[in-house]
């Protein structure tokens, strides 16, 4: 089965062709502002790299995010008109747990926790916290925003009750800022940088191995980013009218991080 | 030759299939207009996600009801700019994907020449023309050649006039989107109640500006405000319509002269209102010209405009390829050299 991949809701533009979750061609560009001018002439010329053309394509996974707002919905708008033209099933699977694999790409005899973090900016991360074992991935904290702060505190706290292995961090934050991200302990740690090539393989797996189930037919229109975040006016305008539900009180949004 | 046109640059999700730039076969949209409205004007994140959720489906839709399937099809075009980025590359985004996946050749379009493309739908209209474009960002006279090129010859220099129908409307208490109200308002009032300025009337240009205007209305308000005046705002509309028109209709007329042009090209979303409708077909008639406006459902964005400029464009030679960018900022000069 073809399998297309792809993420743009962090800095790294991720392009994957995979037979299963077999990848036969990657990308990975870095170019600063480049994802919404790279990302279909990059899955063209995978394809054909492949030999393939888009109509072989079987399956599409795409990054839903969370991340750069504007980036997140490069891939998603992009995926959703390929998989509804063509007829596919579409899976749409968090930017975070595609981070983590590109981290643990194999899967470790003994068990670890990968706990990706994407800048959010006034001191917070988009993060969630996995455990990986021979027996596959578990979600341990699903994706959501929040301070680091309050990320430490839940990577103590189960390390206090049952540890799930020794911890992976993975994260985009600058020189300038990884100050933040100090004091998790014995953690070994990874840029996005580093992992950058194994984001769309890890998309790959993720949709050939049916970690998240397909959405097919109609549904795939609905397929839409995990911002975790609202727009700020509507929090804004919530807080002001008093209409506010359960995320009134949320701050704002990171207003657009680099990569578009 | 039948193409797809796809249109995100503010706050309609539109798309239509239109038949050599002149007939239309199906067309979709999902207006935002209620979303916006409770922020008082669009706000660009909230559009952005929104024209993410429904882009593919309003599409979908305006292939079904065409009853085309892709193979049908000839190309694929998208509104590039100008506009709001995060809106624009929602659409760009899906219309290369669908580009991608069917093989079809993609067409860029500026926002502009899709506004004054709509003029031609339905209509054995031939350029050249004399182009005047009005809406809530825009507000500019354009000559149109032969092969749709567009030459500037003047617009705004600060707020557009659907700009300053908006600020208006919200002056006088009116809810988003507050333009169209004011154009009802001013049906009923005094066009000569108050002596609002007409800007620019005596410079040798094509160039507007109505931001005088707008903070005249304020102090006018302002006055009745401290002085316990009833504000009779049917009046404050219908002369404030009155002094916008005037000057739309004054420097058309003068571009008609300038450039010999016979046929005048009404476009964009303030392109609906009556009353400049009816100011400038008088002038027409005095004159000797012609005027084309688009349906009223073709004035304000839509995708059909779009698909319409796109065969206009084609018919030039005008590509795109798959390294399509959106602009929010974009002039219609780097437009037709393909600076996309």
């Amino acid at each position: 089965m073809v399998v297309l991949a792809m993420d743009t809701a962090t800095e790294v533009l991720a392009v994957a062709v995979g037979r299963g979750e077999e990848p036969l061609a990657g990308a990975a560009v870095r170019v600063p502002r480049g994802h919404s001018r790279l990302l279909q002439p990059t899955v063209l010329d995978l394809l054909r790299m492949c030999g393939l053309n888009p109509r072989d394509v079987e399956l599409v996974a795409v990054g839903v995010g969370p991340g750069s707002y504007t980036g997140v919905r490069l891939a998603v708008s992009t995926a959703k008109a390929m998989a509804t033209a063509l007829g596919l099933p579409l899976v749409p699977v968090s930017t975070l747990r595609a981070v983590a694999g590109a981290a643990c790409p194999g899967r470790p005899s003994a068990s670890v926790r990968v706990l990706p973090l994407l800048f959010a900016r006034r001191g917070r991360a988009f993060g969630a916290l996995y455990e990986v074992s021979a027996a596959g991935w578990v979600c341990r904290i699903p994706p959501r925003v929040e301070a680091v702060e309050a990320w430490r505190e839940h990577v103590h706290a189960a390390e206090g009750a049952e540890s799930g292995g020794p911890l992976l961090l993975v994260h985009d934050f600058r020189p300038q800022d990884q100050g933040l991200i100090s004091g998790f302990g014995e953690a070994r740690r990874m840029t996005l940088a580093e992992v950058a090539g194994g984001i769309a393989p890890a998309l790959l797996q993720v949709a050939a191995r049916g970690e998240v189930a397909p959405v097919v037919g109609d549904a795939v229109h609905d397929v839409a980013p995990e911002y975790t975040l609202r727009a700020q006016a509507e929090v804004k305008w919530e807080e002001k009218d008093g209409m506010a539900g359960d995320g009134g009180r949320e701050s704002g949004g990171p207003g657009g991080k680099p990569g578009e | 030759m039948r193409i797809l046109g796809i249109e995100t640059s503010c706050d309609e999700t539109a798309a239509a299939i239109v038949e050599d730039g002149r007939r239309l076969c199906a067309q979709a949209l999902a207006s935002q207009v209620e979303v916006h409205a409770r922020f008082g004007g669009v706000v660009p994140e909230v559009a952005s996600r929104r024209h993410t959720e429904v882009v593919t489906r309003v599409t979908e839709q305006a292939m079904r009801e065409a009853g085309l399937e892709w193979h049908q099809l000839d190309a694929i075009a998208v509104t590039c700019g100008p506009g709001l980025l995060g809106a624009l590359l929602v659409g760009v985004s899906a219309a290369k994907g669908y580009a991608l996946a069917t093989g079809l050749p993609l067409i860029g379009v500026h926002h502009i020449a899709g506004h004054v493309a709509a003029a031609f739908i339905g209509t054995d209209l031939r350029p050249p023309v004399l182009a005047l474009v009005v809406s809530g960002g825009h507000t500019e006279i354009l000559r149109v050649d032969e092969q749709f090129r567009f030459e500037r010859l003047g617009g705004t220099k600060d707020d557009a006039a659907g700009e300053a129908y908006d600020k208006v409307a919200r002056l006088l208490g009116l809810r988003y989107p507050g333009g169209p109200k004011v154009d009802a308002l001013a049906q009923r009032g005094r066009p000569d109640a108050f002596a609002f300025p007409r800007s620019m009337l005596d410079e040798d240009n094509f160039d507007f500006s109505f931001s005088g205007l707008k903070t005249a209305v304020w102090h006018e308000l302002e006055r009745c405000r401290r002085s316990g005046e009833t504000v009779a705002v049917e009046d404050v509309c219908a002369s404030f319509q009155q002094a916008v028109i005037d000057v739309l209709v004054e420097k058309t007329a003068r571009a008609v002269a300038a450039t010999g042009l016979r046929t005048v090209v009404l476009a964009g979303g303030v392109a609906a209102n009556q009353g400049l409708r009816r100011a400038l077909a008088a002038r027409a008639e005095a004159d000797g010209f012609r005027v084309q406006a688009p349906p009223l459902a073709l004035c304000t964005d839509n995708g059909a405009m779009i698909a319409a400029a796109a065969y206009f464009a084609w018919s030039r030679g005008q590509r795109a390829d798959l390294t399509l960018n959106a602009h929010a900022v974009l002039s219609l000069e780097d437009w037709q050299a393909g600076r996309v």
